[in-house]
């Protein structure tokens, strides 16, 4: 059995005990307050925090939630800028096959019902992720198996180098066996238990949650700035959807921490306050064309659209920098194998026009949209409007619309309800021409779950662009368990270049997710993993 | 905001109103000159437009009301002035719609529980207390959430749902036109039934509608834009006012224009209209105050 | 007495010269009636709410599976199959019917198929906020309106005119603007009050004048035309004639005769009022039922939808109910009618 190293990590064995790791970490923070180099360290307060939108439950699988599982849950493994460090577990080994991971955990760490951490907490955690996780197929996980008391091993269906990063994500919180089994549905949503920095004393249901520090705490990952409980005594969580209140909070000193930052106070952020600002794993906000049928299916079509569009020139109008521009639609730019592909489809009209006329959109109609035998030639894009779609990003659309207007594309904007969006409306191939949207994801599997014909023998819902390519779903398949660092990285370049140079998924602006912290307040950071998750736990007021 | 409070007119008296010449107020005249101005605005956009409302100019974004953009532009350097003007058709179009889906719903249930014989006005007004007993965006909310995003669902949810308001008042009044004395003299003097409810109960009960029409247009685009800031309104690129708050509002603390101006023309629709309607309703009455 | 009819039969003067006895009976049964008729008016209203949510489009189990993972893809059949069978949405509609009110009638009002919660927790968490809200608004709406009525009714035409023009102004005004100008200038700007104001006294005052003076331009527009009616009315010459000041003449003789249509409107008012919320609280960011339903509604999150529904027109019943009281309350002709 050989140990892979986590992530792309060049050693053969890392087995650092994680007291090691944390008494190193918090050597390189120094001596307390004098770092800090500006006054004096003011603790024990309450850190109020604005956030945008509410779940319904505390832990899931919707990023929403990851945000709060952080503050109340440890995890196995910490991501630290590509390199997987310890946290409840000190150690780990991957098997010859790939399929078994086995952990080495604490034995120091108990949850805060006084359910001590072990080996069984973690199988009852596997099967709560396989039931309260809609997308924990797409790890691979399968079960999992108590060694002995500290020692548990998680099985794969196939092999997945990316475990390591998928389970240090928000979503693969460890919660208490013992909380998650007595305890009603109800309260283990609101009130559940881990062993994290934070302790939930109230959630007040659309206003926000109250969480008391974890006096106990003593499990921080190794990459946190110390360990020990949080410096602060309370964080004030609050559910605020407007963007301008949220500013406004910020700005007359109601709130110590606003998330999301509206694209018009971006420069005054970063101006007069600390600006956190973090693009999402896993896939940009994206165009998906639909390649099974419709005008779309013409590769000319496609990049014609794409040429016919100022799509740099958009979001940086629309966004004013706080969004970053990408031009890269399979893989988002904090992901590892990431390819830059920007350059790809500049600004031009001309060449526009020249492809929508070799297609054979030669006519134009009385409203100066191009026709073929009559038809005209209009794209259809249905979108999640507020819950996939910002109010931003429905501007940005809008002006890609007027853009494409000008080459003669009729581009139609369809905005979905809530209740239509999550009911999965408008998503079958004779519905629409071209999807937009983005996924969460911490891995490059994600081109697996995007493009990917069928999903477990049905058709695929994630695959939105109705791609089925056997060919290059092998390839996609075999890069995905290819272990050699370097072989992996041609595999996934020659996909990411494929899927740009044929057009049928290409970038628009990366999925991001920023943060503006009052100058008072200090050492709050950004999960470096997938969706850039908030940690409290080290964060002290200045005078 | 929703049903709209008109005081049940007591009784409808004689037409005695003919003989007093009414002077038209001065505000009745401006607001019927701005109705016509919003009118126009809604046949004929492009007579007021100064720019195309659609086209984007992403060098020109979020500028300051000027010579050249009369109202300011938005974030992707569209003009608002002339956005307001060519959204104006839809937030009509969408008033119209309401009130008419409205009355035809309204007038059917008013008169079929008010005229109706027992067996119809029975469940009819049974329905009738069932329907009012719904907050009115509550059940537009229903409504426009699941059949998605459009003008022609904002026109059916907000319609019905502020349909129940007006067929109350239209039941009122036709009760209080069948109970009055000069419906019995008529019958006295020997006219059938039909002639009396077709000569004197639907004349007089619907005279009052009237201005309840011109009222209930400028409370429906106040409706309709309420549902579109909620997010569930019109497909973009339109600029439906309801819409073009919902976008102003995320700018509103470097665009105040965005937000202002839009505002303002809901506003000003629902004053002109109103102003109107409530002369009307007074010349109707008869008691109309010089 | 039935609620369409809130007007009708109270205001026809009851016939002369009953007996206690066979007045007694007239309101035993005037009782039962208008109880038989506020429980239809529930069961309507959850009637109308299941049938909606089931028959419009948006497949709830698809909804749920979407929520949970936070995706938003079509299932398939098989992903489908558990969450129906859990949830009971293959069931025939009529069963599911049957199962939704056997419920009710327990006074059972299910639990959020989204949150696990049970439906009364929900609706007990957000009542308080949205009904302080709402009644706070009514009352300054009311004050607001006495005040006005009193300051420029029945005056000259000048001070008419102006009075006229304030209601029809504030009458026509979107709520959600006005709450987000309010927001920006009083809170933002010149931070007299919280921006994120919860459920706080301080935090509560922006909103209730939000809710409050579009109602209050509502209620001013019929106060005023009853008010100019009544004070050309004789009794309000003999009042002056037998030395009643101006101002006592208004307050006790032509403000009550004024207050009987907004009265009425009051009634519908809280139905308004609620709407309102709804809007309200989104630009507040103010917790109450108003989040609650639009997230409920966006979900067909159909325990939580209709047991809101069922409490507002529970509420309407009543209040149509108590706005009947006060009617004969203030009027003194209709007195003898109950």
């Amino acid at each position: 059995m050989t140990t892979h190293a986590p992530s792309r990590s060049r050693t053969l064995l890392i087995v650092l005990s994680a007291a090691l790791a944390l008494v190193l970490s918090a050597c390189s923070s120094g001596g307390g307050s004098s770092s800090a180099g500006d006054g004096k360290r003011i603790v024990d307060q309450t850190i109020t925090y604005a956030h945008a939108q509410e779940p319904p439950c505390l832990w899931g699988g919707w990023v929403q939630q990851a945000y709060l599982s952080r503050q109340v849950f440890d995890s196995l493994v910490s991501y630290d800028d590509g390199k997987i460090v310890p946290w409840l577990a000190t150690s780990w080994k991957t098997s010859e096959d790939g399929r078994t991971i086995t952990f080495t955990l604490r034995d120091d760490v108990t949850f805060t019902d006084g359910t001590p951490f072990n080996a069984d907490a973690v199988v009852a955690n596997n099967a709560n992720w396989a039931k309260g996780i809609g997308w924990n197929s797409f790890t691979y996980l399968t079960d999992a198996k108590a060694v002995d008391d500290h020692t548990v091993e998680l099985h794969l269906s196939q092999r997945n180098p990316e475990i390591f990063q998928e389970l240090s994500n928000g979503h693969y919180g460890i919660q208490s066996p013992t909380a998650l089994t007595t305890r009603s549905v109800e309260d283990n949503c609101h009130k559940p238990v881990g062993s994290g920095p934070w302790i939930v004393k109230q959630w007040k249901v659309g206003d926000g949650i109250d969480f008391v520090r974890n006096d106990d705490y003593n499990s921080a990952p190794a990459n946190a700035k110390h360990n020990g409980p949080a410096y602060q005594k309370e964080l004030d969580w609050k559910f605020v959807p407007d963007a301008n209140t949220r500013w406004s909070a910020l700005t007359t000193g109601q709130a110590d921490v606003i998330y999301d930052v509206p694209s018009v106070q971006w420069a005054t952020a970063q101006k007069n306050y600390e600006v956190l600002n973090f693009v999402s794993g896993g896939r940009p906000q994206a165009f998906s064309f639909n390649v099974q049928q419709g005008p779309t299916t013409d590769k000319r079509v496609r990049q014609a659209f794409l040429y016919a569009t100022d799509r740099k020139k958009i979001i940086e109008t629309v966004f004013k920098g706080s969004v970053p521009f990408e031009g890269n639609g399979t893989l988002a730019s904090s992901q590892p194998d990431y390819l830059n592909v920007d350059s790809a489809y500049p600004y031009d009209v001309e060449k526009a026009n020249q492809l929508l006329d070799e297609a054979g959109w030669t006519v134009k109609n009385k409203d100066g949209i191009r026709t073929k035998d009559g038809k005209p030639l209009t794209i259809r894009l249905p979108f999640g409007n507020g819950a996939i779609v910002t109010s931003d990003g429905s501007a940005a659309l809008q002006a890609v619309q007027d853009q494409v207007k000008s080459v003669g594309i009729d581009l139609k904007l369809i905005p979905l309800t809530q209740t239509q969006t999550f009911a999965g409306e408008k998503s079958a191939p004779d519905e629409k021409e071209l999807s937009f949207g983005y996924w969460v994801w911490g891995a490059p599997n994600i081109l697996d779950i995007n493009f990917a014909a069928k999903q477990g023998g049905a058709p695929n819902g994630n695959n939105t662009t109705f791609f089925d390519d056997p060919e290059v779903e092998q390839k996609i398949k075999a890069a995905q368990v290819e272990t050699d660092p370097a072989k992996r990285t041609a595999a996934y370049d020659e996909l990411q270049q494929y899927f740009s140079d044929e057009a049928i998924a290409v970038g628009f602006y990366g999925m991001t997710y920023n943060a503006a912290i009052s100058p008072k307040l200090k050492g709050v950071w950004q999960d470096q993993n997938s969706n850039g998750l908030l940690n409290f736990n080290d964060a002290y007021f200045v005078s | 905001m929703s049903v709209l409070p008109l005081p049940v007119p007591p009784a409808p008296r004689a037409r005695r109103g003919r003989s007093r010449a009414l002077r038209v107020p001065v505000s009745v005249v401006i607001s019927a000159a701005v109705v016509v101005l919003f009118v126009v605005a809604a046949v004929f956009p492009g007579l007021l437009a100064t720019h195309d409302p659609l086209k984007t100019d992403l060098y020109a974004t979020l500028q300051k009301p000027s010579g050249s953009h009369w109202l300011g532009t938005d974030d992707v350097g569209r003009d608002l002035f002339s956005r307001i003007v060519w959204g104006t058709r839809t937030s009509l179009l969408i008033g119209l719609g309401v009130m008419a889906l409205a009355m035809v719903v309204a007038v059917v249930m008013g008169l079929a529980s008010g005229l109706g014989p027992s067996w119809v006005s029975g469940p009819v007004n049974r329905l009738l207390e069932v329907m009012l007993a719904f907050p009115t965006l509550l059940l537009a909310l229903l409504l426009v959430a699941l059949l998605g995003p459009s003008a022609e669902s904002l026109i059916v949810s907000v319609g019905v749902s502020t349909a129940p308001g007006y067929a109350r008042l239209i039941r009122a009044q036709t009760i209080s036109v069948k109970r009055s004395g000069y419906v019995e003299a008529a019958r006295a003097l020997g006219h059938t039934t039909r002639t009396v409810v077709r000569q004197h109960v639907i004349p007089n009960a619907f005279r009052p509608l009237v201005a309840l029409i011109a009222l209930g247009i400028g409370t429906s685009v106040v409706w309709a834009s309420g549902l579109s800031f909620l997010g569930l309104g019109v497909a973009p690129p339109s600029s439906e006012w309801g819409l073009l708050l919902n976008a102003g509002k995320t700018q509103i603390t470097v665009a105040w224009w965005l937000e202002i101006f839009p505002g303002l023309a809901i506003v000003l629709v629902t004053l002109s209209f109103t102003l109107i309607g409530r002369y009307i309703q007074a010349v109707v009455e008869g008691d109309h105050v010089s | 007495m039935s609620v369409v009819q809130t007007s009708s039969p109270l205001v026809s003067p009851a016939p002369a010269g009953d007996t206690a006895g066979r007045r007694a009976r007239v309101l035993t049964r005037l009782a039962g009636i208008k109880l038989l008729s506020s429980l239809f008016v529930l069961w309507g209203t959850a009637t109308v709410t299941f049938v909606v949510l089931a028959i419009l489009p948006g497949d709830r189990a698809t909804i749920l599976l979407n929520v949970r993972s936070g995706l938003t893809v079509p299932r398939s059949p098989a992903e489908l199959a558990p969450v129906n069978r859990e949830f009971g949405f293959d069931d025939s509609f009529v069963t599911q019917y049957l199962t939704y009110f056997g419920r009710l009638l327990h006074g059972d009002l299910g639990q959020s198929y989204q949150s696990g919660r049970p439906v009364a927790t929900i609706i007990g968490e957000q009542i308080g906020p949205t009904f302080v809200l709402a009644f706070a608004a009514l009352l300054l709406a009311w004050v607001l309106t006495i005040a006005w009525t009193l300051l420029t009714a029945g005056r000259g035409p000048r001070l008419r005119s102006l009075g006229s023009a304030g209601e029809t102004v504030t009458a026509g005004l979107p709520q959600y603007w006005v709450g987000i100008l309010l927001l920006i200038v009083f809170a933002a700007q010149l931070g007299w009050f919280p921006v994120i104001g919860g459920t706080s006294p301080s935090g509560t005052i922006l909103p209730v004048i939000t809710l409050a003076v579009p109602l209050a331009g509502f209620l001013g527009q019929a106060t005023r035309t009853e008010f100019d009616r009544a004070i050309r009315e004789p009794f309000v010459l003999s009042a002056r004639t037998r030395g009643m000041g101006d101002l006592e003449v208004r307050w006790r003789h032509v403000l009550r005769h004024a207050l009987i249509p907004g009265i009425t409107l009051s009634g519908w008012a809280i139905g308004t009022l609620l709407s309102g919320a709804v809007l309200v609280e989104t630009v507040f960011a103010r917790p109450g039922l108003g989040a609650v339903l639009v997230t409920a509604v966006g979900q067909k999150d159909l325990a939580v939808v209709s047991g809101i529904v069922v409490l507002v027109s529970a509420l309407y019943v009543v209040i149509n109910l108590v706005v009947d009281v006060v009617y004969v309350a203030v009027d003194p002709r209709l007195r003898g009618s109950l």
